[in-house]
């Protein structure tokens, strides 16, 4: 959404027409977070309609462009992430509240969606140079382990059906997106094979958030105010998230600290395992950074096709190619050849 | 041997954009030590010569990963030592070019 005149009024006048009142100041201010998605605050004056008064809102939309091309396109749409993040809200957990869907690609020029804006701080480097937090760790095993527990099935039939396998599932997803690479990736190969040959008994399936880590969740004041981004959740093993929490990336730097940067994994481990009723199986878990290594070594390599072949010229983007090296390194030290 | 864009690649569109923040200086960076590194893949391109013959980057890497698909770094196979020592050698070469703080 650029800043311009005519898509503001637009934009005002869907926010009038669905909520019933008149809007009298609208104040977007871009937001940085966000790798894929963008998102604008919107700092609203409204008159009557069900949202009387001063409100503080996000917005957010697609992107330039998308993660991925054709049927190798990653993540779900506004619409369907909407529903779910309604239908998590609704079950109690930390999320912005989800106000006002728009499919309509006349008003900004893609579909996005409203919710309350959470205070706080997302970057995940600032977050990580804020020092240890065991109680935000904790916070975040729990809330997790509460999410592994939903039983929202009935409510998510829009999101893609559950696999009967989802390590085996991921593999052949991740497989996928390294072969149709233009570059060969020898590491990469190597981690299809190992995670192919180690790959544990099937766990049943969660909803996943598939993208739960630091940088994707809000904290105000030292405390989880909510945990952000749905666009990647779906029916997965719930050592997924565990271990995509604690995998190397998403620490910042902070390399004793494998709980997201922000606390030693046991703190994270016990908060969750005190929710879930459940151990946590280090072997399992082990095996699933593994898979984190590879998806992230994945994802690199659509972030960089993003500037090299769809044209978003970003260097965030383009250095983000870069980074297979980091993920190479770490698949090594994981499988033993570090 | 080096990963896509290559540090010329992101300085040239650092400079295009007109940027001059911290991700401009990266791109700056990393272009400065890919040339300061020279060749420095040439004995990890010389070990996969010998084992492939010659043939460009890419020939040499779709070679190395064939092999690995089919086993070659698998325990017990005669040739993991010696393959995990040469992605280990290109690995960090390409690390000390994009993010030398990652080696710590």
């Amino acid at each position: 959404m650029p800043r311009d005149l005519t898509v503001d009024r637009k934009l005002a006048d869907f926010i009038a027409t669905r909520t019933g009142g008149e809007v009298r100041a609208l104040r977007p201010t871009p937001l940085l977070k966000g790798a894929v998605l963008r998102h604008w605050r919107l700092d609203l004056d409204l008159r009557g309609g069900r949202f009387n008064g001063s409100q503080c809102w996000v917005l957010r939309a697609d992107g330039a462009t998308p993660l991925g091309m054709g049927p190798l396109k990653i993540g779900m749409a506004r619409a369907p992430e909407f529903a779910l993040q309604r239908a998590l809200f609704a079950a109690g957990m930390a999320v912005a509240q989800p106000l006002v869907m728009c499919c309509d690609e006349s008003v900004i020029g893609v579909p996005f969606y409203l919710m309350r804006f959470l205070p706080g701080e997302s970057d995940g480097a600032a977050i990580v140079a804020a020092g240890r937090n065991d109680a935000l760790a904790a916070a975040l095993g729990g809330e997790l382990a509460r999410l592994h527990a939903l039983d929202l099935a009935p409510r998510l039939r829009f999101l893609l059906p559950p696999p009967a396998d989802a390590a085996a599932s991921r593999l052949a997803e991740l497989a996928r997106w390294i072969e149709a690479d233009d570059d060969p990736h020898p590491i990469a190969q190597w981690a299809l094979r190992w995670l192919a040959r180690h790959q544990p008994p099937p766990a049943p399936l969660v909803l996943c958030h598939g993208d739960f880590r630091t940088g994707n969740y809000r904290v105000a004041e030292g405390k989880l105010a909510g945990v952000l981004d749905w666009d990647f959740a779906g029916w997965s093993d719930p050592d997924e998230d565990i271990a995509w929490f604690c995998a190397k990336p998403w620490r910042f730097g902070a390399k004793d600290r494998d709980a997201g940067g922000i606390a030693p994994r046991e703190v994270f481990y016990r908060a969750y395992e005190m929710v879930a009723g459940r151990r946590i199986d280090p072997v399992r878990i082990h095996y699933w950074e593994v898979m984190a290594a590879l998806r992230w070594l994945a994802i690199a390599l659509k972030q960089r096709d993003r500037y090299a072949k769809q044209g978003e010229r970003s260097l965030d983007l383009a250095l983000t190619g870069r980074r297979v090296a980091e993920c190479e390194h770490e698949i090594l030290a994981l499988t033993g050849l570090g | 041997m080096r990963d896509r864009p290559s540090g010329a690649e992101l300085a040239a569109l650092a400079e295009a954009l007109g940027e001059e923040g911290p991700l401009a200086a990266r791109c700056r960076a990393v272009q400065a030590r890919e040339h300061d590194a020279g060749d420095a893949f040439a004995a990890c391109r010389a070990a996969l010569v010998a084992r492939y013959g010659a043939g460009e980057d890419r020939f040499l890497l779709e070679r190395l990963a064939a092999d690995i698909r089919g086993g070659a770094l698998d325990d017990g196979s005669a040739d993991r030592e010696a393959l995990s020592a040469l992605l280990r050698a290109i690995t960090r070469q390409k690390l000390r070019e994009s993010n030398p703080d990652y080696l710590g």
